[in-house]
Order: structure tokens, then C-alpha cells, then sequence
């Protein structure tokens, strides 16, 4: 059936690229080269004037200066001959243009070029060639991520299968199609609805009306409240399926709507190939209303007017159809003569469409494309893997670093940390040592003070006792004292001063020093000893002090409890023992010091002995210093040691 | 990107040197500081012990001056009574 009214809408599309390569035409004219404003002004008058066109593009050949000038002047002679049916020249323009824009980049423009060129093979039922450079011009756009031309030669490709009858193919890149305009980020109106329309009629001439029906009523709601002069070639469509499943009424409303459209379009405009086409289109599905209604007049008229048409379209699919619906007319009719003479011209039109080695290359075509497709998918899926490698590269590298920043982090942290708590705990102990400093300090003055006061006392004491002392004497010098008792009790006073001021001389004398050296304590007792020598003369004394004690040092507690003990020691032997030689020894054992004092007297037994106030005072002083105190008593003598 | 992570390592590095020497010195500065008090707190200990025993002497010859006050106190009274004993008689002769 006929499958031509879809073309409307795709003439229209047409138009508007028309528009679009004068606007890239002027773009080209004005902004490119400044030196070559000769050769664009002429193109442009070229490319504007339909009389005179020759004439400005051999001035504009002659004015060529640039490889860029020279394909501008080939782009401009295919978009010329190609608007004005000059088929073959445009394919020949096309193709040097192409030759010119490839080393310039130029790869819009080779759209361009592409586009007029397939539109010359459709119009020329050449579907493969006009498929070869829709492909073409679809990996151009593909590899420059050109939206608009990807889609349109999605589109113009799904188209030109329908035109070859390959309706599967046709639907594919048709589903395709509205895909991409249904991502697209411009123009998505103009884009489905010429995607929808190139679906439906695949899906309309594959036999499947429903569908062909659901994409063209999905088109006309898409347009709706938008622009219904659009929608001629959708309501043709519409009629041309509903002709198919022969509901003629209901077709012939469609397409009347769809004359009524195209009549307000075409008002005031050219009579171009897009002109031809569409009346073409309507008028054969008219005619062919006609004759399946048996109205054979009507449809005599209809064809006559679609014949004029489809001539005048120069479009060998259009011939085609109504060469087509004619001979079935003029069969119906019974008119065997224009039957057979029609029914030749389909045949012709339609074997030079469907030539079996054009379909083969036609596959072969396709299928490198599609292969090539693969590849650049392959080679694009290994840039992602590569890619995704970079970026799970570069993820590990930044987790790398996240990591060190953040160890690095706690780290110092945890050094700063340290530190602070640190210097806490030395301000802490140096305060403690502070205060124990300070503590002791206090201590030590009010020591001081207290031995200041004691000092004083003794003082006041000694000179109260020599006092007592020589007041006693002056008494006993002075008076003469008969009274025994009397004398003695003078005497007994006297002594006991005088003893106590010895035990203060003695006291004051250790507390005055530091430290008590042997040497200092061996004066010390040498002193005592002539004084026991005057009261007992006939015994002897012997004192040895050990050279390696001489530097010994003694504190003053330590020097006063030893000498104390000696003292005792010695006045216990003078009172008790009865010796004759007393020996005080001062020898270093070991870490110790040992001090000796023994006599050759009668001795004592310590079972029997009871321990008076002079031994235990000993064992006391020496216990005081952390020292040990041994007696040994025999009937040759007593020995005191002393381990200090 | 790896000279990157080798850097901030090596800055990371030396921060954590810088402050490891740093608490080191502190550290010993303190310790220095403590052994001067340790042997003051010493030194003020021994003279405090000397003063000590010095005052354990005093006290020891104050409760000697009390034994000594009462010895002479008795052998004082003692010998008065003994005067009164052989001068009450001659005053009553007289």
C-alpha cells in the first residue's frame, strides 16, 4: 500500500533544515575569513537567487582564494542543485565537498552534505546509497557528540529502510530514534514527532496497524496545543493505515483533514519538491479511495492530479506508488491496455529500488556498520574499565593519604596529649618537692628558734650554778665551819653544782657542733679521764683510738651518747671495780666501730647484779643510736663494747 | 599522587621527630630541675635532723636541770634545817 503520505512531514523536517544551512551559510559567509568576503557574498546571492544563480557561482568560483573557500562553493552548488532536482549534480557536489571539508574539520557542514546527499539517493530510489551516507553521517555525529545530526540520521536511516521495504530494520532504528529524543537535551518536540512518524509507518506498511496507530495518535497528542500545521503528513499517515484495513470513510476524512493542512502550508510558499510530494501523496490515497469505492470518474480525476504531482515531484517513490494504484485502478476497470502499460512502469520503478545485488551490498553495509559500532563500543567500554582502573587508582591513593592524615593526626594528638599530661605531672611533683621544702624550711626556723631559746637558758642556768658553786665556797672560805654535817651538806651542794655544770659545759659543747669527730671525742674523754686520775691516782688509764676512725664523723647525738657511756663506763669501774687499770679502745671492724672500755677488776655477776640506773642508761643511750651494748663481767675484770 | 602521600608522610615524620625531641629535652630539663630539689630537700632534711638531735640534747639536759633543781632544792633544805637545828639552841642560850 501506499506509504508516501509519511513524507509530508519528512519534506517539511526538510524544509526546516533548508533554513538551517542558509542560517549556517551566512554564519559561514560572515564570521569565518574576513579576506574572503568577496566569495560568500556571491554565494550567498548564488544560493538566494534561482535566475541569476549560475551567473554569481562562476563569479564565486572565480574568486576562490581558500581550501576553505573552495568547499563553501561545493557545499553551496549540492544544497543548490539539491533544492532545485538537479540529483545527480548534487551527489557530485556533495561528494567533492565532503573531499574539501574532511582535512578542514569541518564536520557540521559534512552533515550537511550528507543529509542533501541521501535526500538526492531517496529521491532517486537509491535507498543503499542513501543509507551508505546516512551511516556516514551518523559516525560524524556520533564521534563529535552531535545531538541533533545523531538523531536525524537515526531517523532519515529508519526511514529509508521503510522506502526499501525493510520494515524491521526500519522499526529498530526507529525505536532507536525516539530513545535519543527522548534524552535529548534540544528541540525534543521536533525530534519525536519525526521519530514517531518514521516508526509508524514502519510499523503501518510491516502490517501492524495498531501500532502504527498507537505511534501516530502518540504523535498527534504530542502536538497537540502546539502546532497542528505539522500534523498533515500525521493525519495522512493516519488516513493510510485506516485505507489499509479498509475502512475508507473513516481514511477519507484523514486525509481530507490532512489537504486542508497541506493547502494552508503551502500558501504563499514555492513550488518546490515538497510541494509536488505532498499533493502527490494526498491525491493518490484519494484516487485510491476512490476506485476501491468503485467511483471510477472521481478516481479518474484524483489520478490525473496525482500523476501531474508525482511527475513533477521528481520522486521515483512516488511515481512508484501511483503507478502502483493506477494499474490496480485500471485493472478494477477493466482497461487492460493502461493496466499493462501502468503495471511496466511499477515493475520498472520498483526493480530498480529492489535490485537483489543493491540489497546484498545493502546488508554488507549495514553490517560494517554495525560492526564498527561494536568495535567503538568495545574500545569504549575498555577506555570505562581503564578508566574506572584510574579512578579506583586514584580512590586508593586518596584513601592512602586519608590514612596517613589521619594516623599522622593521631599521632600528634596523641603527642600533644602526652605532653600536656606530662608537663601536669611535673608541675604536680614540683610543687609537692616545693611544699616539702617549704615544709621542712619552717621546721628547721622554728627548730632554730627553739634551740635559741634553750641556748639562752643555759646560760641563765651556768651562771646561776657558779653562782651556787662560789657562793658555797665563799660560805665554807669565808666562816669556819665546825659542824661536820654541816660542811658535808656545803660540799655535797657544791659538787653537785659543779657536776652539773660539767653535764651543761658537756651538753652545750655537743650541741654547738654539727658534727662530732673521734678526735674531737677523744679530747673529750682525755679531759675526763685527768680529772679521774686526780681523784683516783693509783690507777691507770690507757686510751687508743684506731688512726682510720680519726676521720669518723659522729652527729652531736650519736658523740654525746658515747661519751656519756664511756663516761659511765669508766665511773662504774673507778666506783665498783676496784681495778687498777682502766683501757679504752676505739677500733674499726668492718662498717662498724667498736669502743672498749675494760678494767682488771673484781668484776660482778649480772645474775646477781641488779641493773642500776648507769647500766640501763647505757643500754638506753646506745640503743638511741641504733647501736649495741655487750657487757662481759669475770672475776678479772669487767669489758663494756660498744657496736656502733 | 604517590609523591603526595610520600610527602605529607615525610611532613608527618618530622613533626612527630620534632616533638619526640622535644618532650625528650623537656623531659630531661624536668628531671634536672628535680634532682637540684631532691638534693636541697636533702640537705635541708640533714640540717633539720641535726636540729632535731640538737633539741633531743637540750630537752635531755632540761629534765637533767630538773633532777639537779630537786637534788639541790632537798640538800638546800636539808642543810637549813640542819642550821636551824644547831642555831635554835644558841639563841635560846642568849
Amino acid at each position: 500500500m501506499i506509504k508516501a503520505a509519511f513524507y509530508y512531514f519528512y519534506k517539511i523536517h526538510f524544509r526546516f533544515m533548508k533554513k538551517n544551512i542558509l542560517f549556517m551559510l551566512f554564519i559561514v559567509l560572515f564570521f569565518n575569513n574576513i579576506f574572503s568576503q568577496n566569495i560568500k557574498t556571491f554565494l550567498g546571492k548564488a544560493f538566494i537567487s534561482k535566475d541569476s544563480s549560475d551567473y554569481y557561482f562562476k563569479i564565486a568560483k572565480r574568486n576562490i582564494k581558500t581550501p576553505a573557500d573552495e568547499a563553501e562553493y561545493y557545499f553551496c552548488k549540492n544544497a543548490r542543485c539539491n533544492d532545485y532536482g538537479k540529483l545527480d549534480s548534487s551527489i557530485v557536489y556533495g561528494e567533492i565537498a565532503i573531499e574539501k571539508f574532511i582535512p578542514l574539520n569541518n564536520y557540521n557542514s559534512m552533515c550537511y552534505v550528507y543529509h542533501n546527499m541521501s535526500k538526492a539517493y531517496n529521491k532517486q530510489g537509491k535507498y543503499d546509497k542513501a543509507i551508505k551516507v546516512l551511516i556516514l553521517g551518523l559516525k560524524v555525529a556520533e564521534k563529535e557528540n552531535n545531538e541533533y545530526w545523531t538523531n536525524h540520521f537515526t531517523t532519515s536511516i529508519s526511514l529509508n529502510y521503510h522506502d526499501f521495504e525493510s520494515y524491521e530494520k526500519g522499526v529498530y532504528y526507529g525505536l532507536k530514534a525516539v530513545k535519543l529524543a527522548e534524552n535529548a537535551k534540544k528541540d525534543s518536540y521536533g525530534k519525536m514527532t519525526f521519530a514517531l512518524n518514521t516508526l509508524a509507518i514502519n510499523y503501518d506498511d510491516w502490517n501492524k496497524p495498531e501500532k502504527a496507530l498507537y505511534y501516530h495518535y502518540k504523535n498527534v497528542n504530542l502536538s497537540k496545543g502546539k502546532d497542528t500545521l505539522a500534523l498533515a503528513s500525521t493525519y495522512n499517515n493516519i488516513g493510510n493505515t485506516l485505507l489499509k484495513q479498509k475502512k475508507f470513510s473513516e481514511a477519507q476524512k484523514w486525509f481530507n483533514r490532512s489537504l486542508v493542512i497541506t493547502n494552508v502550508n503551502v500558501k504563499d510558499k514555492p513550488k518546490d519538491a515538497v510541494y509536488y510530494y505532498n499533493y502527490s501523496t494526498i491525491y493518490t490515497n484519494l484516487a485510491a479511495i476512490a476506485y476501491q469505492l468503485d467511483d471510477f470518474e472521481k478516481a479518474e480525476n484524483l489520478f490525473d492530479k496525482a500523476e501531474f504531482y508525482a511527475k513533477n515531484s521528481k520522486d521515483a517513490e512516488k511515481l512508484r506508488d501511483f503507478y502502483q494504484h493506477f494499474y490496480l485502478f485500471n485493472k478494477k476497470r477493466g482497461n487492460l491496455e493502461k493496466t499493462i502499460d501502468s503495471q511496466e512502469k511499477y515493475l520498472i520503478l520498483r526493480d530498480s529500488v529492489f535490485k537483489t545485488e543493491r540489497a546484498e551490498t545493502f546488508a554488507e553495509l549495514e553490517a560494517k556498520y554495525q560492526n564498527e559500532k561494536k568495535e567503538k563500543e568495545l574500545i569504549n567500554s575498555k577506555s570505562l574499565i581503564i578508566q574506572k582502573d584510574l579512578e579506583t587508582k586514584q580512590k586508593n591513593s586518596q584513601l592512602i593519604i586519608a590514612s596517613i592524615l589521619a594516623l599522622g593526626f593521631l599521632v600528634i594528638g596523641f603527642l600533644f596529649y602526652r605532653q600536656q599530661k606530662l608537663r601536669n605531672i611535673q608541675q604536680e611533683q614540683e610543687f609537692k618537692l616545693k611544699s616539702a621544702i617549704s615544709k621542712i624550711e619552717t621546721q628547721n626556723k622554728l627548730q632554730e628558734q627553739r634551740l635559741s631559746i634553750s641556748r639562752d637558758l643555759h646560760d641563765n642556768i651556768g651562771a646561776q650554778l657558779t653562782f651556787i658553786i662560789s657562793s658555797v665556797d665563799s660560805v665554807k672560805y669565808g666562816f669556819d665551819i665546825t659542824n661536820e654535817k654541816l660542811d658535808n651538806k656545803l660540799t655535797n651542794i657544791s659538787s653537785f653544782a659543779k657536776e652539773t655544770i660539767v653535764e651543761l659545759r658537756d651538753t652545750i659543747w655537743a650541741m654547738n657542733s654539727n658534727e662530732i669527730s673521734f678526735e674531737d671525742l677523744e679530747g673529750r674523754i682525755h679531759n675526763f679521764i685527768e680529772k679521774a686520775k686526780e681523784a683516783k691516782d693509783d690507777i691507770t688509764f690507757s686510751f687508743e683510738i684506731d688512726k682510720n676512725l680519726a676521720t669518723k664523723k659522729l652527729s652531736s647525738v650519736e658523740g654525746m651518747n658515747v661519751y656519756r657511756t664511756i663516761q659511765e663506763a669508766i665511773n662504774n669501774s673507778l666506783k665498783y671495780a676496784k681495778a687498777s687499770h682502766i683501757k679504752i679502745e676505739a677500733v674499726k671492724e668492718a662498717n662498724q666501730t667498736k669502743i672498749t672500755v675494760s678494767d682488771d677488776g673484781i668484776g660482778f655477776n649480772e645474775a646477781e647484779i641488779n641493773y642500776g640506773n648507769g647500766l640501763n642508761n647505757m643500754k638506753k643511750r646506745i640503743n638511741e643510736i641504733d647501736g649495741k651494748l655487750t657487757i662481759f663481767s669475770s672475776e678479772k675484770g669487767t669489758s663494756i663494747e660498744v657496736l656502733i | 599522587m604517590e609523591f603526595i602521600s610520600i610527602g605529607i608522610l615525610l611532613i608527618f615524620s618530622f613533626i612527630i621527630l620534632v616533638l619526640i625531641v622535644k618532650q625528650i629535652n623537656a623531659e630531661q630539663k624536668f628531671n634536672q630541675k628535680i634532682k637540684v630539689l631532691e638534693l636541697l630537700i636533702m640537705e635541708l632534711n640533714t640540717s633539720l635532723v641535726t636540729q632535731n638531735q640538737k633539741v633531743k640534747l637540750s630537752d635531755d639536759l632540761k629534765i637533767k636541770f630538773k633532777e639537779s633543781n630537786i637534788k639541790l632544792s632537798k640538800s638546800i633544805l636539808e642543810m637549813n634545817l640542819d642550821l636551824f637545828e644547831n642555831l635554835y639552841p644558841k639563841k635560846q642560850n642568849d
